[in-house]
């Protein structure tokens, strides 16, 4: 039986995939695809990858402390020694290469190039250069290539966090923690400069719900609560909030309760002469933003209630001091050039259904659900795309059609051997700097050093 | 009792085949020498010296019973993968995500130390918590485990409300 399989694998079809993107849900689709084929066909996958690096939010949205979050990479790296796999990076689909033209070199697709916009907020002030989407603080701090700059920080004392999901906590660590907690990580060396001169002394982080609707989860909330330890003071939660929640906390599911039993370990923080100090704050939704001579002086909410789960603004409001404002308020995704009757506007991704979105089209990670999730929901929820992608490939469903090599249509392509230069460039960089790599922040600089 | 709750575990473990990460293509075995060759990294199992072998049965996620024997100090993630079984290690084994999520056999439990909190805020957000859940990479074998009888879950997050919308 062996014997026989193996002497007619060359007859056997060989199924070629396009994956655009190479962030976790791209790399985990191909990573089943590859490894739960049948014995009855092969799988070759390509990447696209519009950045001349790969490994997407893992290397772009994974805080710089949490290196053992990206140790997900180690997949993409295997599979690219291991099997039939090829990387193209710096190619934008839709630009660089049409969607038609993959159809004539792939017999599946599957769209994981994520999302790369953020919800905006449309209230007087909203557009003050010291309100930035915390996509863009994160991309910053992360050496992702962008003219972004943040305001400098010297200067700043008080800064409003809109959001309390892990982003906006990620944020918070990155403006209190000490600079000798950033130093050894990857984060960016311009993130490092501008932390050195931070003069912040207080964060808020605002909600515009209650405490059980606290978006965190409990990894990060210690992680803030532990700065204490650093002289970073937690500022209690508004007492009569925290009085009417505590009844409740025992009634909670596990996470929940775990969530809630750490903060209240942490209640009477004492802290002498604290470093820096922050708060959670909840109901409260931001009205206006008020700017004074010239530069942005407070932040007025108005206070909501939750009526059978729905946020209602009261009439009361409050003024809180900030010089500076970010915005985490979630992620926005857009189609891409050739999709966009596929795409939910309200959802923020691709109509699908177990990651099929038409025939030979699939999706994976947060164009497929939207912008939410963690890797390892990714993880599986990618797998269930490379499932559905199979059994249709076992069943005939693919975009018929001899297939041409995409390879000459894309002269600029960045090669995984060519990335490899790039990584080991970083890496030495980091070496000689102290930190476990010093990412490289500029597309131009990234092509010389990729084609050197 | 305890017994017959990791019965029901097990059961509601072989029951829930739909989302599971380790279906295969109807009618199709799949190609395991692939498999195996592409997720060799997760290669740092000893093996155990005669006589000192420690006992393990894995229940896989399509109730099978896998028995396996391995060395005192091997946690139950590496010894899982090397022997072939779906177990993810996304962060590769360093507590930092819920992928090896693995549930043990009552009887043992207290057997293990208990979980440090890095373990629980990452089992706090594994699909099917039991009140015998693990992290496979935080679990090492002693002598006290040989025998341990461990249910590989199915680990996707409840998604399948969104596919259907």
């Amino acid at each position: 039986m062996r014997f026989f399989s193996s002497s007619c694998r060359t007859l056997i079809p060989t199924y070629k995939v396009a994956v655009v993107g190479s962030g976790p849900s791209a790399f985990y689709t191909a990573y089943h695809v590859l490894s739960k084929k049948p014995e009855t066909f092969n799988v070759t996958v390509d990447f696209f990858e519009k950045l001349p690096t790969p490994f997407g939010l893992s290397r772009y949205g994974v805080a710089p402390d949490h290196p053992e979050v990206k140790n997900c990479e180690d997949y993409l790296r295997t599979m690219m020694k291991d099997s039939p796999v090829r990387f193209f990076g710096n190619v934008t689909v839709g630009k660089d290469i049409t969607l038609g033209e993959l159809e004539q070199s792939y017999h599946s697709i599957c769209l994981a190039y994520g999302v790369d916009n953020d919800n905006s907020l449309d209230i007087p002030g909203s557009d003050s250069p010291q309100v930035i989407p915390a996509r863009q603080f994160v991309n910053w701090y992360n050496g992702y290539p962008t003219d972004f700059k943040p305001p400098n920080l010297e200067g700043i004392e008080d800064v409003t966090i809109i959001g309390n999901g892990n982003v906006a906590l990620d944020v918070a660590r990155v403006l209190l923690a000490p600079i000798d907690h950033w130093k050894p990580t990857d984060i960016s060396e311009d993130a490092l400069e501008v932390l050195r001169g931070s003069t912040v002394k207080n964060v808020n982080i605002v909600a515009r719900r209650g405490l059980l609707e606290s978006a965190f989860t409990t990894k990060e909330i210690r992680e803030l609560l532990d700065l204490s330890k650093k002289g970073i003071k937690f500022i209690p939660i508004e007492e009569s909030l925290w009085e009417d929640f505590v009844p409740s906390i025992n009634k909670l599911d596990r996470p929940n309760k775990r969530k809630f039993t750490t903060i209240q370990k942490h209640l009477n923080q004492q802290i002498e002469h604290p470093q820096k100090t922050w708060s959670l704050q909840y109901m409260k939704s931001p009205k206006e933003f008020v700017t004074e001579n010239g530069k942005l002086a407070k932040t007025i909410f108005t206070k909501n209630e939750l009526v059978e789960g729905k946020v209602v603004a009261q009439d009361e409001q409050i003024e809180v001091k900030n010089e500076l404002v970010i915005l985490s308020i979630g992620y926005r995704g857009s189609s891409i050039a050739g999709m966009e009757r596929y795409f939910l506007d309200r959802e923020s991704r691709l109509q699908n259904k177990g990651g099929r979105v038409k025939p030979g089209y699939y999706t994976s990670g947060w164009i497929k659900n939207g912008p939410k999730g963690i890797i390892a929901s990714t993880m599986m929820d990618s797998f269930d795309t490379g499932f559905n992608m199979l059994e249709d490939l076992n069943n005939g469903e693919y975009l018929q059609g001899e297939k041409a090599d995409i390879t000459e249509k894309l002269p600029n392509a960045v090669t995984w051997d060519q990335w490899l230069k790039l990584d080991d460039f970083e890496l030495k960089q980091g070496e000689a700097k102290g930190k476990s790599r010093d990412k490289v922040n500029n597309i131009e600089k990234m092509l010389e050093i990729v084609n050197s | 009792m305890w017994r017959s709750t990791f019965g029901q575990v097990s059961r509601l473990v072989q029951s829930s085949g739909r989302f599971n990460g380790s279906r295969t293509v109807q009618g199709i075995t799949t190609s395991r020498m692939f498999h195996q060759s592409l997720i060799n990294y997760h290669g740092h199992v000893h093996k155990p010296k005669p006589g000192e072998e420690l006992h393990i049965t894995f229940i896989s996620k399509d109730g099978k019973q896998i028995e396996v024997e391995a060395a005192a100090g091997d946690n139950l993630m590496d010894i899982a993968q090397h022997h072939g079984l779906d177990v993810e290690g996304a962060c590769g084994g360093s507590c930092a995500c819920s992928t090896c999520h693995m549930i043990i056999d009552p009887e043992f439990y207290d057997e293990i130390p208990e979980p440090e909190d890095d373990e629980n805020d990452m089992l706090d957000l594994a699909f099917g918590l039991t009140e015998t859940s693990r992290l496979g990479c935080q679990v090492f074998m002693t002598p006290e485990l040989d025998g341990v009888r461990v249910a590989l879950p199915a680990m996707t997050r409840n998604l399948q409300v969104s596919d259907f919308k």
